[in-house]
């Protein structure tokens, strides 16, 4: 089986108790991640949130970014700070077809 | 095959011209995502994982060539070219843009091909024996009264907002292969005193609460089946619960009011409809089944000498041919299942080569299964060993049909926000195993399903071998349930195991099937007569078996 260990930024102390934002771009319907300032596809972009503040942000961003992104989620981070694996199933793809995920994306992108 | 007339092709075409309104105004922003998220469900569009997933409807699992080159195309054009054949009999696409949904709806239009009521509260898509109309022990085509049903229940305006979604089965073979009592509404046809009618169930269910359903009518003429239909429906819509999303089910209406207080509750609803109640006419009915064309089979089939077949596509064939009413005929399943494959996925080049393959072969007729495989109902005997031959280079020569690799598992975790668990990397672990083990033909039939989740998509509850989906530690885990079954013998599965690794359960389930083979009779008991002499006990110790 695939691993998907995330490494670097997300890993430090207290981060079990961190929330992400997630959401799907309302259009191409892609997985996206609240960086802080902006949205991202890119998984190790996501901003650590405050369990406090992370539903009062939902609801804030739904409000204020509800056209470009939707199906919003807070998503506990796991203990350790660690993503959990249905946000890196999101961001690589499903690990039984890889080539379905952001390869597909890039390949196509070559084409064009 | 049914003929779709103009005028469902004009009803198809006005509903994805209101569609492509909505998608625009979505897009504008002049509709919130609160107003579309319920329109794009009523038109079969979820969210998933990695984009959106539309969900085709296939009207009691069968459908044309030609539709099936549309879907080619569409994978194609729009999504990461194949498509995936559900446990409801439809097809899913995982990958599309909402601003492509309008376009793809209206060229599936184009062939009388749909997405309404895949989704939502409301009567789902009406699943079908696979072997309709060709079943050599059918008492009734099951399509005829699907379609009457599909007719009469698609836009209904009463039950547009039900509690909950509504799933109907029907066959019309003693021997089931819709699983009617485990639906929502399930129907039988049988025959009394001559007369072919409907032996009527209702508050069947797997999921969260699995139950078998309870017969409601022992026998209703054709003619009230509409009305039975819109009685269950009735009592439903009102007293079924809205508070509560995981006990919105009939199924849990009919556990609450208790058997006999339901079933008094439908017949009473059936009395009070009156003059109101909708009457299917012998006219009205011969219509809907006049709809639906019959091959033209050759007269002279049935003197065919016996198809020159070789080895391997004897074998083959001995497994996959179907018995079928017109001498000199076969239904021949194609299975979906190679090993180490990703069940019920099928590619845009294995599409348009199946089709070639149905026209040449199948009067241009599919069905797909709610094993997630296909079916081409009308083969003459004499041309099985060109059909192999065409179906070899298509990679769609598994020879598994209801054997223990014909795994049904649902997209699980790689794909739906649902699941708790990935199923697909277990499906393909156990495909691999016993492919290399090559058990399948000692075994013979039976059936390992896999859902990823308590919802169940996979029928778990109904499979001689059930795994569960669990979450522990965001980690994959199964619990193995045992002795499950949809036929006349229905029966729900129990766990029999604790939560296992994805490799564990492979192990476990390994070791169950050696057991069955250790312990059974003979070769002709089958596992699910062997569970029900035994009990569970010596297969629970062979899964604990494990060092």
């Amino acid at each position: 089986m695939r691993s998907f260990g995330v490494e670097g930024a997300f890993l430090f102390k207290g981060a079990s108790l961190m929330k992400i934002i997630s959401g799907n771009l309302l259009d191409e319907g892609t997985p996206v991640w609240w960086t802080g300032v902006a949205w991202s596809s890119d998984i190790r972009l996501a901003a650590q949130i405050d369990p406090k503040a992370a539903e009062s942000l939902e609801k804030e961003l739904a409000g204020t970014h509800g056209q470009r992104v939707v199906s919003l989620e807070v998503v506990p981070l796991k203990a350790g700070g660690l993503m959990p694996r249905r946000q890196v199933i999101r961001q690589l793809g499903p690990t039984v077809r890889p080539d379905l995920g952001p390869l597909f994306d890039a390949r196509m992108g070559q084409a064009a | 095959m049914y003929r779709a007339e103009p005028v469902d092709i004009a009803v198809l075409k006005e509903r994805a011209h209101d569609y492509r309104d909505q998608v625009e105004r979505r897009l504008s922003g002049a509709m919130s995502e609160d107003h579309f998220k319920p329109l794009r469900l009523m038109n079969g569009l979820y969210l998933q994982l990695h984009a959106y997933m539309l969900r085709v409807a296939v009207p009691f699992g069968c459908y044309s060539a030609a539709q099936l080159r549309v879907l080619a195309t569409i994978s194609r054009r729009y999504d990461r070219h194949y498509a995936h054949v559900t446990t409801r009999q439809n097809f899913q696409f995982n990958w599309l843009k909402l601003s492509d949904t309008p376009e793809i709806l209206d060229l599936l239009a184009d062939y009388g091909l749909h997405a309404i009521q895949t989704s939502g509260s409301c009567v789902r898509a009406i699943t079908v024996d696979p072997h309709a109309g060709f079943g050599r022990h059918e008492v009734g085509d099951p399509r005829w009264i699907a379609e009457s049903i599909r007719r009469w229940t698609s836009l209904h305006p009463e039950f547009t907002f039900l509690p909950r979604k509504f799933k109907i089965a029907i066959t019309g073979d003693e021997t089931d292969r819709s699983a009617f009592r485990l639906h929502d509404l399930g129907i039988q046809l049988v025959k009394k005193d001559g007369e072919v009618g409907a032996r009527i169930f209702a508050g069947g269910g797997m999921g969260r609460g699995p139950a078998i359903g309870l017969e409601v009518v022992a026998f209703s003429p054709i003619r009230d089946v509409l009305g039975w239909v819109e009685a269950i429906l009735r009592v439903y819509n009102l007293a079924g619960r809205r508070d509560h999303l995981y006990k919105s089910r009939i199924k849990v209406l009919v556990a609450s009011l208790g058997a006999d207080a339901f079933r008094a509750e439908v017949h009473q609803a059936f009395a009070d409809a009156g003059e109101s109640r909708p009457v299917l006419s012998d006219a009205e009915y011969a219509a809907t089944a006049a709809a639906f064309s019959r091959p033209d089979f050759a007269p002279d089939a049935a003197h065919d000498p016996a198809p020159a077949l070789n080895p391997i596509q004897a074998h083959w064939a001995k497994r996959m041919a179907i018995a079928h009413v017109a001498p000199g005929y076969t239904g021949v399943m194609i299975s979906l299942k190679r090993p180490g494959g990703i069940p019920g996925d099928i590619d845009a080049d294995q599409m348009d080569g199946l089709a070639d393959l149905a026209e040449q072969f199948s009067f241009g007729e599919l069905r797909n299964t709610k094993e997630q495989n296909i079916l081409l109902p009308h083969v003459r005997l004499r041309d099985l060993p060109a059909l192999y031959d065409g179906l070899e280079p298509l990679g769609l020569t598994a020879t598994n049909s209801g054997l223990a690799s014909d795994i049904v598992s649902c997209p699980g975790m790689d794909y739906c926000n649902l699941a708790s668990a990935r199923s697909i990397p277990l499906s393909q672990v156990l495909s691999e195993r016993l492919d290399r083990l090559g058990l399948d033909d000692e075994l013979g039939p039976l059936s390992i399903k896999i859902s990823g989740c308590v919802n169940a998509c996979a029928h778990h509850h109904v499979a001689d071998i059930g795994i569960l989906g669990v979450d522990k530690t965001d980690t994959d885990y199964h619990q193995i349930l045992l002795g499950g079954a949809s036929d006349a013998n229905a029966s729900l599965a129990r766990t029999i195991s604790k939560a296992l690794t994805t490799d564990q359960t492979a192990d476990a389930v390994e070791r169950v099937l050696r057991r069955y083979l250790q312990v059974r009779t003979d070769s002709e008991e089958s596992f699910a007569a062997c569970v029900r002499r035994l009990g569970l006990t010596p297969f629970k110790e062979a899964v604990d078996a494990a060092g």
